[in-house]
């Protein structure tokens, strides 16, 4: 929680600085640019424009809204609690402003000293600036702001094992279903299944094969992470996606140190779905109990489950005593 | 889910089965109105016929525990009472008691010694 107020005071900070820059860009060239500005080319020739007022605006609201969204997760979520939250935060917080404030200069470098904006051409090493040099700051303040390493949670230290007696065999299956993810990429597929029938009916101009594959797109990521099912058995931990379990991975229980159950949420791995970064994968469908799984070679799985504390508890007992 | 079967029991598979999930089901793991895991994913986790675990459902769904719903698998209808985890846990108590060389009668007269 101390990390919350060095946090605020940097965003509220940082957050004024992108904004002034954004606005202070385009109001400092003025008199240089043309009326109206290229916003949009195909190839090296401009195809779109909007007048000075408007640029202005949707530049400003697009820091905004990125730092209304940004500043809200800090002040009333956990994810500053934990390193990976901090540097995705941090990393979306600097990266970000310095992207926005480079994408304006673009802009207006774009447009700089052409008497209309059909003349505009985009300058090259302006772009270089928006699309390596802003994600490259993003990074650095990533790793500047990771703080110290999360500390391992009570049931990471002490991981739970079954008492068990020989000539038995012992299964754990878990599984989970999480109605809204089914709910929302059925419904992503529908809206777009009708713009495809539109689109080949000629009622909206846009391609009707583009639409089906990108329904397509939508619906089989959808399906697959919207359900899990695990598996325990002397032979490994099995996990299976989607409401067939299909496709499915076996981990070898050689691989696992341990494993324990703890509380997850989508904030602490960064969304619902397959999420993470190597070494820290996880399966989030919902916020709650989850199991996890400690490799040898220190990487983790975390996967939303019910009833994960058994499930952990066998994978402890087998590990030790494989049987 | 977990689910333990001992491979020395002499009972029929199925009643093992309906055994392990009454078990799992009295230790508080599902609650009434929980889904189950599939007769097919259950078998195949313990290397058993899909089969064998529908029957060992069946069992369950006849002593009031689980109940099938079409569409919707088979779910928990109320948490097993007492008397039928007791009898269970008897069960075993007896199985371990052969297995140490100790009859039934055995067992009672332990039971009378227990204040």
């Amino acid at each position: 929680m101390n990390r919350r107020t060095p946090a605020t005071l940097v965003s509220t900070g940082w957050g004024a600085l992108v904004m002034a820059a954004v606005v202070a860009l385009p109001l400092g060239f003025r008199d240089r640019l043309p009326g109206r500005l290229a916003t949009h080319w195909s190839g090296s020739t401009p195809d779109g424009s909007s007048s000075f007022a408007v640029i202005v605006a949707v530049c400003c609201a697009m820091w905004a809204v990125a730092w209304v969204v940004l500043v809200a997760t800090a002040a009333h979520g956990r994810v500053l609690g934990f390193r990976y939250g901090r540097m995705l935060w941090w990393g979306f917080l600097v990266g970000g402003g310095a992207f926005c404030v480079a994408m304006t200069y673009s802009l207006i470098a774009a447009n700089m000293d052409r008497s209309n904006w059909q003349d505009a051409r985009m300058v090259p090493w302006t772009l270089v600036l928006a699309l390596a040099i802003a994600p490259l700051v993003g990074a650095l303040a990533a790793y500047l702001g990771r703080g110290p390493k999360d500390v391992a949670t009570p049931a990471e230290q002490n991981p739970p094992t079954l008492r068990t007696r020989p000539n038995q065999r012992s299964v754990w299956v878990g599984r989970l279903t999480n109605p809204w993810l089914v709910l929302a990429s059925a419904g992503a597929t529908a809206v777009l299944l009708a713009a495809a029938l539109l689109a080949g009916l000629g009622v909206i101009a846009a391609p009707a094969w583009v639409l089906v594959v990108v329904a397509v797109a939508t619906f089989v990521p959808g399906f697959l992470l919207s359900a899990v099912r695990v598996r325990v058995t002397p032979g490994g931990v099995r996990v299976g996606l989607g409401p067939l379990g299909w496709p499915s991975r076996t981990i070898s229980l050689g691989r696992i140190e341990k494993a324990w159950a703890q509380e997850a949420r989508p904030g602490q791995v960064g969304g619902w779905g397959l999420r993470g970064i190597p070494g820290r994968a996880a399966l989030m469908l919902r916020a709650g109990d989850a199991l996890v799984l400690g490799y040898r070679d220190g990487g983790r799985f975390l996967i939303s489950v019910d009833d994960a504390e058994r499930g952990a508890a066998l994978i402890n007992t087998l590990i030790t005593d494989p049987r | 889910m977990l689910l333990t079967l001992d491979l020395n029991d002499p009972r029929p598979l199925h009643e093992q089965v309906a055994g392990a999930v009454r078990r799992a089901v009295g230790e508080g793991a599902y609650g009434p109105g929980d889904r189950l895991p599939s007769a097919r994913e259950l078998g195949g986790a313990l290397g058993i016929n899909a089969n064998t675990v529908l029957r060992a459902f069946r069992e369950l769904r006849d002593e009031g525990i689980l109940e099938f719903r079409r569409g919707r698998g088979v779910s928990v209808a109320a948490l097993p009472d007492g008397r039928a985890l007791l009898v269970q846990r008897t069960h075993e108590l007896l199985e371990e008691a052969r297995r140490h060389g100790y009859g039934r009668d055995d067992l009672i007269d332990m039971l009378k010694e227990l204040p």
